[in-house]
């Protein structure tokens, strides 16, 4: 079930739910009593107030006879009665009133099946109607919607790319995608005419490229082939890699031939196999045709076991005779072990049963055991079932043995130190430098409670402790853009401890640096926070700087608020900011 | 109010089959509401081999079909299906999915889950002490990005205390519900971000806010962003107000976009106003850029975006100064020069010239004649030169050339002469240079034959 499969049942139904949960219950907002219990007291002040007895709900929500509509399809009885009663609704509506309903969002519960076939039926009657005007407000929406798209596509191919003329989106791979299924020519000419740019594109459009191609070799793979050279670069690799796969699917021992006969040919071969799409029906022939390998093709094979073991052929790899043909001992052992280790992330009963069918020494058959163990450690499920299908105690004992000596993951570590601030400050103190960006990310769990541990167990670490931290933290933390709040509290002991620091010796002036940076940067986002902060560093050059840092920025954006603040300060202060702000 | 529930389907396995494809999702679930279980499962057995087969047809089937035999469908599909399928069934039915997946496999228990997330929240937060200690990190951050609840308020506090971060979705519930409380929570807790690196889940607190009541309660901008802090959240709010004053009163967002004397507000506003002009009425576009500049002299600078990654946002200030320098580059260029700015252009986009002496060297050799700044005239002679040079006009290019300390003059007598030996000396007698300056330019510069 690991196989790449975009277009697999797992992705159709996420696809269903992405209207769903981009759009949801709207009439939820605005009817319901206000609740009491309300956070009422702000920790920020506002800079300026205003009479808030009167609260108005979301007034805009969802009218009343729309909400009345919607109870009556989901009290229609069982599932079955309120699909119907979603088709009737459907039925009753004319094509704008749809529109209207789709992007409002109106017929949204928790995702439920009903929401699904209303918003489905809804789209494919407005797509009849007006497609353009459907897709327009879709993509503006970051919506493809694909029925929509598909009716369109079939109806007049044409008319749809010249829509992509006229409306540029980044969804546009995504909508050829589905056009490839039914005019793979066109689609073909459109790449040549305005080729993709994938170098620019995140990976889920560039996965949807594969799908793209994998569609037009579906349809038409002498097409593919034809077109292949008259590609644009960015997308000719792409193109090449579904073609190939095409052809090992349809004869894989003429394709491996003709790939062999290439200057090429292996890097072709491999590029073909190492895509994120990947048809895998061919894997499954592959351990019984590998005399169809030249000898240096099979060496090849042998360094790259994970490049075509996959859960589809595992199993045949392993009953596969490796060793008559021109395998090592070793690199026999090393595609059994690879077989082995996808084998149990699925079945470890299977895997077991395999290696008890392995021709193995006991030493090559303890030390398979145990890197599958330790293979398998970080799920303990799997370890589970493992431990389940092992009869000898000899092998329990070696199953265990290798989990004690398992290293703690990092995985595991961070899930401790994820709820216990302590640790994480003992784990920042500690860091060479490598991973800290994880520990970084850390940070981004926890609540203001756990943020508020982190601070006061800060403070009450021996010095020496709290400066490593102090330091080591300030060094990376504008990598992992997290919390300022605790940036701060380094940054301001850093600062008090180096007070005797003569101004002109690099490491105050390091920390000088690092002052201004973080009052220019919170001050972009936080001023109040930020001027908190400065107005309570220790009395020194560093801290006038970054109060004339801060105002400078703050009077950009909001000089109501930010002159509050400037006439809030001594009155020394205040005259060099001002002097700061005229220029002198 | 009375539906009208549609008659009983027609259609069989095999007319089904044979349907335009176009019309296949109607018509199959109308059908699937009176199929038995053996009609559902013959028809799937038949359609998964269809290619392209559609995946929202396949996933009414499967629907239907695990709400009738839950256990049948996972008997008579492969393994392919189990997910969609386990998925159906945690939706249509938590506790006996539950009591029936094999929880020591982790992909049975995922697509449980993933049945669960969107649709049972409040099971999940009943069951999740079920789930193996290890496991809950994850179920919770899934939450966060998939679940959504009619008590928003107590989903949100439930995977934030357990430590599943910043719950996006449940707090876009929220405000969906009640903005008010949910606006005294971004007022207690700061900004929060999704825990999750890039893409879904990664957006923040304010913009879920700020983006929610945009498009479902614009109104209610005005009155949130007067009671925010001095800030990033305030800054969204006031943009978002005015983007929405700008769709209903554009002449009133004009006149407050004018107005506005804060360097990072007016690139804001003016950006905005001055491209919701730029296609009708560029020549009022034109007069933003002026008024920008006027208050902020450094907008060019300022608003650049740091990177041009896909999906970065750029400021409109920067994007309305950008397209107007290259669709109208002479009249631009001269509000640069009249704010004392034109120097920004070469750090920042220093193909606008090159751009413009490309495709009309008179209009710009003609601008250029117009300006008195030497700062300005050096610059720009030399880029339209080059350009003149490059496309064989080596008279042109040598008039423009002649002009200031870093004149490209030598490398156009240089080309010139190459081609034209004569023409090239001609041309240096009657420039206007002192006879020591001609004979200097000669000996260095003139090819000889």
């Amino acid at each position: 079930m690991n196989t790449p499969q975009p277009y697999s049942p797992r992705f159709a139904w996420h696809s269903g739910l992405l209207i769903v949960t981009t759009i949801v219950g709207w009439w939820f907002a605005g009817f319901a009593p206000k609740p009491d219990g309300g956070r009422d007291q702000p920790v920020l002040q506002a800079t300026r107030t205003s009479n808030r007895s009167a609260r108005p709900r979301l007034e805009s929500g969802t009218p009343a006879e729309v909400r009345q509509k919607v109870k009556t399809v989901m009290a229609a009885g069982s599932q079955r009665d309120r699909m119907l009663a979603v088709m009737g609704l459907v039925e009753s509506m004319d094509v704008e009133e749809l529109a209207q309903w789709i992007k409002a969002g109106w017929f949204e519960t928790a995702a439920g099946p009903e929401a699904v076939l209303f918003n489905k039926l809804a789209a494919l009657k407005w797509a009849r109607a007006d497609p353009e005007g459907q897709l327009e407000w879709s993509l503006s929406n970051n919506i493809v919607p694909t029925g929509a798209v598909r009716l369109w596509a079939t109806r007049d191919p044409e008319s749809l790319v010249e829509f992509l003329d006229k409306h540029p989106t980044n969804q546009e791979n995504a909508i050829l995608t589905i056009l490839a299924e039914s005019d793979p020519e066109l689609v073909l000419n459109r790449l040549i005419e305005k080729p993709s740019d994938t170098s620019v594109v995140s990976n889920f459009f560039t996965g949807s490229m594969y799908q793209l191609f994998a569609n037009v070799a579906r349809l038409d793979p002498e097409l593919l082939d034809e077109y292949l050279n008259k590609l644009p670069k960015s997308n000719r690799g792409i193109g090449e890699s579904i073609s190939i796969q095409t052809k090992l699917n349809q004869s894989f021992s003429e394709e491996i031939a003709r790939l062999q006969a290439q200057p090429d040919g292996w890097s072709r071969f491999y590029d073909a196999l190492s895509t994120p799409y990947l048809q895998t029906d061919f894997l499954r022939e592959f351990p019984s045709c590998l005399t169809t390998f030249s000898k240096e093709w099979m060496q090849k094979l042998a360094a790259q076991p994970s490049l075509y073991i996959r859960e589809n052929n595992a199993q045949q790899w392993l009953e596969a005779d490796l060793e008559s043909l021109n395998f090592t001992r070793e690199q026999v052992g090393d595609i059994q072990k690879s077989s082995l280790q996808i084998l149990a992330s699925d079945d470890p009963a299977a895997a077991i049963a395999s290696l008890n069918r392995l021709h193995l020494s006991v030493a090559e058959r303890a030390e398979m055991l145990t890197e599958l163990t330790s293979y398998l450690a970080k799920d303990r499920n799997a370890m589970t079932r493992l431990k389940a299908a092992i009869d000898s105690p000899d092998d329990l004992e070696l199953v265990n043995q290798a989990i004690d000596e398992k290293p703690e993951s990092w995985e595991s570590k961070s899930s401790r130190w994820t709820q216990q601030p302590e640790s994480w400050l003992e784990a920042v103190a500690e860091n060479s430098g490598s991973n800290f960006s994880f520990l970084l990310d850390n940070l981004k769990y926890w609540d203001s409670t756990h943020l508020a541990q982190l601070s006061s167990q800060f403070e009450a670490l021996p010095e020496e402790e709290k400066l490593k931290v102090a330091e080591k933290f300030s060094d990376v933390w504008k990598y992992g853009n997290s919390d300022p709040a605790f940036l701060s509290t380094c940054t301001a002991y850093r600062l008090e401890r180096g007070q005797d620091i003569s101004p002109d010796d690099p490491e105050m002036q390091k920390i000088s640096s690092d002052v201004s940076f973080q009052v220019k940067t919170w001050g972009q986002v936080d001023p109040i926070a930020a001027s908190r902060w400065a107005d309570d560093l220790p009395e020194c050059q560093a801290k006038t700087t970054a109060r004339k840092d801060l105002a400078r920025i703050w009077m950009t954006y909001d000089p109501d608020a930010a002159n509050q603040w400037i006439n809030s300060l001594p009155s020394e202060a205040r005259a060099e900011v001002r002097a700061a702000l005229a220029g002198n | 109010m009375n539906l009208e529930i549609p008659a009983p389907s027609s259609e069989t396995v095999e007319t089904l089959l044979n349907s335009s494809p176009e019309l296949l999702y109607e018509k199959i679930a109308l059908w699937l509401m009176d199929a038995n279980v053996r009609q559902i499962a013959e028809f799937f057995d038949q359609y998964q081999h269809v290619e392209p087969k559609n995946h929202d047809v396949m996933g009414l089937v499967l629907t239907r079909w695990t709400e009738l035999d839950p256990k049948g469908a996972l008997a008579s599909t492969s393994d392919n299906w189990h997910d969609s399928i386990l998925r159906s069934w945690a939706a249509n039915d938590p506790d006996a999915a539950f009591a029936a997946i094999d929880r020591t496999s982790s992909s049975e228990t995922s697509s449980f889950l993933f049945g669960i997330y969107p649709n049972h929240s409040d099971w999940l937060m009943r069951h999740l002490n079920e789930f193996p200690a290890e496991q809950r990190q994850s179920i919770l951050l899934n939450m966060g990005l998939l679940s959504h609840s009619d008590q928003p308020e107590e989903l949100f506090e439930f995977i934030e205390s357990n430590g599943g971060g910043f719950p996006a979705v449940a707090f876009r519930d929220w405000v969906m519900k009640d903005p008010w409380t949910a606006f005294s929570r971004i007022l207690a807790d700061g900004k929060r971000k999704g825990a999750r690196g890039g893409g879904v889940g990664e957006e923040d607190n304010f913009s879920i806010f700020v983006d929610t009541l945009a498009s479902k309660d614009p109104e209610l901008l005005q009155k949130f962003a007067e009671q925010a802090p001095s800030g990033e959240f305030k800054l969204k709010l006031e943009q978002a107000r005015f983007d929405n004053l700008l769709k209903t009163d554009p002449a009133a967002a004009e006149r407050e976009a004018m107005e506005t004397t804060a360097p990072r507000i007016a690139r804001q506003q003016l950006g905005a106003v001055g491209m919701s002009l730029l296609e009708n009425e560029p020549e009022r576009a034109l007069a933003i850029v002026s008024r920008l500049l006027e208050v902020d002299p450094w907008a060019l600078q300022q608003g650049k975006p740091l990177s041009a990654a896909w999906g970065k946002e750029t400021d409109s200030s920067y994007r309305l100064m950008e397209t107007l320098l290259y669709e109208n580059p002479g009249e631009t260029m001269a509000a640069f020069a009249q704010s004392g700015t034109l120097k920004l252009l070469n750090p920042n986009l220093p193909s606008v010239p090159q751009t413009w002496a490309n495709s009309e060297p008179a209009a710009m050799g003609d601008w250029i004649d117009h300006q008195s700044d030497p700062a300005v005239i050096e610059p720009l002679s030399n880029v339209l030169s080059r350009s003149l040079l490059t496309a064989g006009d080596f008279e042109g290019a040598a008039t423009r050339a002649n002009y200031g300390q870093r004149s490209v003059l030598p490398i156009v007598l240089f080309e010139w002469s190459g081609q034209d030996m004569e023409a090239a000396m001609q041309w240096l007698d009657s420039s206007g240079m002192s006879a020591s300056q001609i004979e200097w330019m000669k000996q260095n510069y003139i090819k000889k034959p």
